[in-house]
């Protein structure tokens, strides 16, 4: 058959090498075909004529480094004395002293809206950037013109900012509301707190105050109440309708 | 660096500042309120100038491109440093399980190769001996 030369290994024997390695680490073969190395029956390895171990000459061909001890003369030698390479079974976080900044951010609970993060920024910030142009990503994917210099406007040119007098028009003036602002339920709770335990009839005005915000809260939760058991109703009833 | 970024941080606030101001202005705009806008102007330049002079000093900043995408949808910056721990945490775990699976592979595999050749397992426990005396 045509193709049957391929097997003839008698005609490969000028290619291949002289003195071939075994297949895996370990061959009994393996010191017959390399240099005639004392074989040894103590199990450790064949020592040369200078009467030093050689590992490199030893029985174990393609024996790899173990991590962190790598052999002397090797690609990756490392001194004795310096330290052993870090894998995942260290925590990295104590390694590298993160401890602190891992329960500062993982304990303690962060806020969501990105007011939480800059309080003294005036204006809308928690709503998405892409809404009115404002957004990071197009400042990198349009990037501006810079490297012009600055200089301060002359008189002729300020003559360009001259407005009419009176108000803007009402499209615009939500651009300078300010979100409302957020009251701090902790104040209230000592507010609370001080309240009982100081005067008692001083506090009938501000427990006023307080039994109208709780009968708010309460209407609120009742509201929400009705809504979930509505929603429920319409459930069964659909799958009632289903059947 | 600490201090620079400070710096840059009250440049920033104060610029925003100034706009703020321009605005309340403008909203409801009267003619004797041109100096102070033209002043507020003036104000606005000086504070870009002012930026641009920190930007020098903050060249080798580098910010991560995905905060970017948490601030762009309103969220807090501190919360892509939570799920980057949060992460690495998680990885750090999963591959230290790997580790541990594979060395008590290779326990297992050397108490068995052990039993079917064991002249050859001698020879290799010398080798690495020799190899972690030497090291040591």
């Amino acid at each position: 058959m045509a193709g049957d030369e391929r097997w003839n290994y008698g005609n490969m024997d000028m290619y291949l090498p002289q003195n071939p390695p075994s297949s895996g680490a370990i061959s009994q073969n393996y010191n017959q075909q390399t240099e005639p190395l004392p074989h040894r029956t103590d199990g450790e390895p064949p020592v040369t004529q200078n009467g030093q171990a050689t590992h490199e000459d030893s029985a174990f061909y393609l024996l790899k480094d173990m991590p962190g001890i790598p052999r002397p003369g090797g690609p990756h030698h490392v001194s004795p004395g310096a330290q052993v390479d870090i894998t995942g079974s260290v925590n990295l976080i104590q390694h590298h002293g993160l401890e602190h900044s891992f329960h500062k951010f993982c304990g303690k609970k962060v806020k969501e809206p990105l007011s939480n993060f800059l309080p003294n920024l005036p204006g809308f910030i928690d709503t998405p950037g892409l809404q009115d142009g404002s957004s990071l990503r197009s400042l990198i994917e349009k990037p501006p013109i810079v490297g012009k210099e600055l200089y301060q406007l002359s008189g002729p040119q300020l003559q360009g900012f001259r407005l009419h007098p009176g108000p803007i028009p009402e499209q615009y003036r939500l651009l300078h509301q300010q979100p409302p602002a957020k009251k701090k339920h902790k104040n209230k709770k000592h507010k609370r707190e001080h309240s009982k335990t100081s005067e008692d009839g001083g506090a009938s005005s501000t427990a006023s105050g307080e039994k109208e915000k709780k009968t708010k809260k309460q209407k609120k939760h009742e509201d929400s109440e009705k809504k979930e058991k509505k929603k429920k109703k319409d459930k069964k009833k659909k799958k009632t309708g289903s059947t | 660096m600490a201090e620079k970024l400070e710096q840059l941080e009250q440049h920033l606030e104060q610029f925003i500042e100034n706009t703020r101001q321009m605005g309340i202005i403008v909203s409801d705009f009267q003619p004797q309120g041109q100096p102070v806008l033209n002043q507020k102007i003036h104000a606005m330049i000086t504070g870009m100038q002012e930026i641009d002079r920190c930007k020098a000093q903050l060249q080798d900043v580098q910010v991560p491109l995905e905060v970017f995408e948490y601030i762009d949808q309103g969220r807090n910056p501190q919360l892509y440093t939570k799920d980057c721990m949060e992460k690495s945490l998680a990885k750090n775990e999963q591959v230290k399980g790997k580790i541990d699976a594979l060395k008590k592979f290779r326990s297992q595999l050397m108490l068995e190769l052990d039993k079917v050749f064991p002249e050859e397992i001698a020879k290799y426990k010398a080798a690495r001996e020799i190899v972690k005396e030497e090291h040591t």
